[in-house]
């Protein structure tokens, strides 16, 4: 099911997408070595953790590596005179508050619809569609909650949306999380996922343009002077 | 110089990593008191896992709060990408256009 979706939209970029560059740089081949393989260290540290230990041999190395890696990435970063990462950017308190706020976002997200998947199966006895079609409250909310969010968010800013999302969605999946059971009837629950849908659906509206808005009108104006 | 390019790489990596930690740590919850092998052990690892899920989105939140309180970046006053932003009708419109309104009211404050 993926692969068609995937070849149709590589098919459409093609066609409807310009080319934009910016100035050419040169690959750093080093920082790439660095930030790749701590990113690895790290994720492969807390992924096997489950399964080894979190006191394993294999479980400290991997994360000790990762973490040393990334450290070294930042300062790497910090000395040479075309930077992948530029670390100024992170001196604007928007830009560093915004992506860190979409890195826990992600995270959120992602583990909780994959549990989430993963109870209503094995936990609930649902198949795949019928928990698909269960939980379609709590995912397709964004189709209604997102374009709401984003207009809502030009009169009032963006602040303010972005917290109540994430208050919202940590509401939702708390109380599921106190509340869910075998015996638990659908119905109400449902309705504490919605929240944690709702809640979503309004942070990656506004997250994700917070996290460049900042550097827009620059980017623009450098490009119109 | 800045590079949008590179501000967007930073923020897709992040949320990348975001997702593969997020994952990572929900499920050495779920594997250190449930299991998937029946529905009650499955429940018992479910439950504290989404729980964890329910602090991920605490912790954005709080870090929600930086969002647009201070300048959009560290760029000094007379800058010349500011001074351009200031100088030029076009450019001024299309900026306050797209961007939300403590953004703009940065931009006058830098002109």
């Amino acid at each position: 099911m993926n692969v068609p979706i995937g070849l149709i939209g590589a098919v459409l970029a093609l066609g409807r997408l310009d080319e934009s560059k910016g100035a050419p740089t040169r690959l750093d081949l080093v920082a790439v070595a660095l930030v790749s393989g701590g990113a690895i260290g790290i994720v492969l540290g807390l992924v096997r953790a489950s399964s080894v230990g979190w006191g394993s041999a294999e479980t400290v190395v991997s994360l000790t590596v990762g973490v040393r890696l990334t450290a070294a990435f930042i300062l790497w970063e910090g000395r040479v005179r075309e930077p992948m990462l530029p670390l100024r950017l992170f001196r604007s308190v928007s830009f560093a508050g915004a992506n860190a706020a979409g890195c826990f976002m992600a995270a959120s997200l992602t583990a909780s619809a994959f549990l989430t998947a993963q109870f209503f199966q094995f936990g609930l006895g649902y198949s795949p569609v019928e928990t698909g079609v269960r939980l379609l409250p709590w995912t397709a909310t964004a189709l209604v909650i997102a374009p709401a969010a984003g207009a809502l968010s030009d009169r009032v800013g963006r602040r303010p949306i972005a917290v109540l999302g994430l208050v919202l969605t940590a509401l939702g999946l708390g109380r599921y999380s106190m509340t869910a059971g075998l015996g638990t009837a659908y119905f109400p629950a449902i309705l504490t996922l919605t929240l944690a849908g709702v809640g979503i659906s309004m942070a990656l509206a506004i997250v994700t343009t917070a996290a460049l808005a900042p550097l827009a009108c620059w980017t623009w104006a450098k490009h119109l002077g | 110089m800045l590079d949008m390019g590179k501000a967007s790489g930073v923020k897709s990596t992040l949320q990348r990593f975001g997702s593969a930690f997020g994952v990572a740590v929900a499920t050495s919850i779920f594997a250190s008191v449930g299991t998937l092998a029946d529905p009650t052990a499955v429940t018992a690892g479910y439950r504290p896992a989404l729980a964890a899920c329910a602090v991920m989105a605490l912790v954005g939140a709080l870090t929600a709060l930086a969002i647009g309180k201070r300048p959009a970046l560290a760029i000094a006053p007379g800058d010349q990408t500011v001074t351009i932003a200031a100088e030029s009708t076009l450019a001024s419109a299309l900026v306050v256009e797209h961007v939300a309104p403590e953004d703009s009211r940065e931009v006058e404050m830098f002109a």
